[in-house]
């Protein structure tokens, strides 16, 4: 369980989150939305590791990982993470992202389970590209293989289908439900779409305030 | 989940706090370690001191200050006017001609000014003797503008370079709706100068300090600057604390001005690579006062670039003096090589080493201070700091001109690196930081390939101005250990001057290969950066 307590940040003068408090269990769904700016990604980005909350602490499976004085480093968290941005390292192919990302993997995920996860994500064909060549719906879906080759215990997505069209959409987001259904892995959806909202299902909350609420 | 799991904000530490701790204090015993020494001596006899400067002040020095500051401001302002000049008339010239041929004179980044120097009085000599046969002659050019000519053409590129990168931070759609409602000119000064003057400005400070510290083209045309002075008090007396004395004013306006640009540099490298549209082409300009100075300064460029090149070819010609001439010099070649390589490759290390450290605006300034000391300050500062009690065992060895250039050039990798690191997308550096952490592997598949083009831009930087060093080599050198340019020097003092050019050619050739090799990095860094994002 990743559990979020009293967290709070800013940016200069400016509260982004404000002693906010998020639960997220195993394969459990819950997708975020909220105005632009509201804080979703500076939320994610604290669950990840990636920045420091100014106050509360969070903890994931039972292991404090942030607190005042610690942060435990983002690779540490058993995580997968899909950016903004597809963020796909440019020198190497996608074969070689999925193997790196893999074999940091403590656990037997061998090459016939990044055939699974190319074929799922429908990269098969993809695999000996550079990122340069690739399409931005492609990119999106090798960004997704990435995050699954972790083999993480929870999702964190920043609108992974920001920019496709509703065909691709529906593709990733049955990927990803497929995917928690398979591996009970909790899930951080971030979405302004409303059709992600409907098809990933789950809990839908919204940040506003700084704060969670329900719509 | 271990301690050592937990992580540092910084950009990624190559190895554990301690040993970075430790490298960097490695790297400022030698880059700021000679002015300290120098600082400390002087300290230690302060009366002396005091007397002494009472002394100096009371000679020419003043006087010569003021000229060498005037040359430098003169020198440096026309670099950078010619430079805008230039990058603005190509950006909306018709045709893929003079867009291609602006970059031409970044090859010559690194060639010296006594490079530059001796192209002109051979092209000089050869244009005067023709003349002459048919009944003509020159007139004969006063001093003062020879040297501000040849120190023109040998800062033009350091101006150039960063003008090229202010342009490209323009935003051309911003250009074009301002000319809508104004004339180039006013569209030029009110829309793209406040968008690129920052980086403008970096390049009028590197000129500037380049043309204060150069003494080898005043020398050669006999003008008295204020950067021979302190290398004159040490080579009369071998008095350090007068030579720290005498060289104190150049040293305090190098530091002011690398204080002034340490912000606008950190700017320079976290500002997106360029705006979206950066690079599509602007409608001709219509205005002559845009038009005529870039064709002046367009005619400039290619006279920059030819005449180095054609001179020095034409007196190294036949090829077989070429030949005779490494053959000749084949220690002092392989010399310049080793020295170059070294230095490159410690610099390289210490960018690594201090790059996670350079998170404020003080700490990138204190980086950047090695390049405000004049070279004669840091040789004489090198020679106090390796005979100490401890420290000699270098002394007088083939490391001493590696630790000189280090000295003076390793902010040059640092700064590269920094750049890089900065213009790669932050997103490829946490995504990483994510799935592997910053462990060996991550290091090798993801840290060093993303910054790989900062790394080999920094190493060919460094080996291509250590190449090409002359002061401070010149003071410590070792017997039997001279470079090619402490050659070249000594032979240009000699006036053996047929042999100098095969000599030139070849250090000129060296500098170019080296420049091609840090734009191509850069370029290409640049790309990979942008892509990551995309």
């Amino acid at each position: 369980m990743i559990s979020a307590e009293n967290i709070s940040k800013s940016f200069g003068a400016q509260p982004v989150l404000q002693q906010l408090d998020l639960v997220l269990e195993p394969g459990e769904k819950v997708v975020l939305s909220g105005a632009s700016g509201c804080g979703k990604t500076t939320l994610l980005r604290l669950l990840a590791g990636l920045e420091e909350p100014d106050a509360g602490r969070i903890e994931i499976d039972g292991q404090l990982v942030n607190a005042p004085g610690l942060l435990i480093a983002p690779h540490h968290r058993g995580l997968g993470v899909v950016f903004q941005q597809p963020a796909l390292w440019p020198h190497l192919s996608v074969r070689q992202t999925l193997d790196f990302v893999a074999s940091a993997q403590h656990q037997p995920q061998g090459s016939a389970n990044l055939s699974d996860i190319a074929r799922a994500c429908g990269i098969e064909e993809l695999l000996d590209r550079q990122p340069n060549a690739l399409s931005g719906g492609q990119a999106r879906r090798v960004a997704l293989a990435r995050a699954l080759a972790a083999g993480p215990r929870y999702l964190l997505l920043d609108e992974p289908t920001s920019n496709l069209d509703f065909e691709a959409r529906t593709g990733l987001n049955a990927v990803i439900c497929d995917f928690v259904a398979e591996t009970a892995a909790g899930l951080l959806y971030i979405s302004h779409n409303e059709s992600d909202v409907s098809q990933i299902g789950g809990h839908h909350v919204q940040l506003v305030g700084g704060r969670i609420t329900k719509p | 989940m271990s301690q050592a799991a937990v992580l540092s904000r910084a950009l990624p530490l190559a190895a554990s706090r301690r040993v970075h701790v430790a490298g960097i204090l490695l790297w400022a015993l030698i880059a700021i370690g000679p002015l300290a020494a120098l600082s400390a001596t002087a300290f230690a006899s302060m009366a002396d001191v005091l007397e002494m400067a009472a002394y100096l002040i009371g000679r020419r020095w003043l006087g010569l200050l003021a000229k060498s500051i005037v040359l430098a401001g003169a020198v440096s302002t026309l670099a950078v006017a010619l430079a805008v000049a230039l990058v603005r008339w190509t950006r909306s010239a018709p045709g893929r001609v003079p867009k291609r041929l602006v970059y031409l004179p970044l090859l010559l980044l690194l060639v010296p000014p006594y490079l530059h120097a001796t192209a002109w009085i051979s092209a000089g000599v050869t244009v005067q003797n023709g003349l002459v046969q048919i009944g003509l002659q020159l007139p004969s050019v006063p001093g003062m503008i020879g040297v501000v000519w040849m120190q023109l053409v040998a800062v033009f590129p350091v101006a150039l370079g960063f003008t090229l990168v202010g342009f490209r931070m323009t935003d051309p759609a911003l250009t074009e709706a301002g000319r809508v409602f104004a004339s180039d000119l006013v569209v030029f000064r009110k829309i793209e100068w406040p968008q690129m003057r920052a980086t403008v400005l970096i390049g009028w400070v590197l000129a500037c300090l380049l043309s204060l510290a150069d003494f080898s083209v005043p020398s050669l045309m006999q003008v008295e600057v204020f950067a021979l002075e302190a290398f004159v008090e040490y080579s009369i007396a071998a008095d350090e604390v007068a030579a720290l004395i005498v060289a104190f004013p150049h040293l305090l306006i190098g530091l002011a001005l690398m204080v002034s640009i340490a912000a606008p540099v950190r700017t320079l490298a976290i500002m997106p690579a360029r705006p979206s549209g950066a690079g599509q082409a602007i409608g001709a300009a219509t205005s002559w006062s845009l038009r005529v100075p870039g064709q002046i300064a367009f005619g400039f460029a290619l006279l920059q670039v030819a005449v180095p090149v054609i001179a020095l070819g034409v007196a190294a010609l036949p090829l077989g003096n070429l030949a005779s001439s490494i053959a000749e010099n084949g220690r002092e070649i392989v010399n310049s090589l080793i020295t170059a390589g070294f230095s490159g490759a410690l610099s390289v290390v210490f960018a690594l080493v201090a790059l996670p450290m350079l998170t404020t605006v003080p700490r990138l300034a204190v980086v950047m201070i090695p390049l405000a000391v004049p070279a004669a300050l840091v040789g004489i500062g090198a020679i106090g700091l390796w005979t100490l009690p401890g420290l000699e065992l270098l002394y007088n060895t083939a490391a001493m001109p590696v630790l000189v250039a280090v000295a003076q050039f390793s902010p040059v990798a640092i700064l590269a690196l920094f750049v890089q690191a900065h213009r790669c997308d932050r997103t490829l550096i946490e995504a990483a930081q994510v799935y592997r952490g910053d462990g060996l592997a991550t290091w090798r598949t993801i840290y060093l390939p993303l910054w790989a083009p900062g790394l080999w831009a920094g190493f060919f930087a460094v080996f291509g101005l250590t190449l090409t060093e002359l002061t401070a080599t010149l003071l410590v050198s070792p017997p039997g250990r001279q470079t090619l340019t402490v050659k070249i020097y000594s032979l240009l003092h000699y006036g053996a001057s047929d042999r100098v050019a095969a000599l030139c050619l070849m250090v000129l050739l060296g500098s170019v290969a080296a420049s091609a090799v840090v734009f191509a990095a850069m370029a290409g860094g640049q790309r990979d950066g942008r892509r990551g994002s995309e």
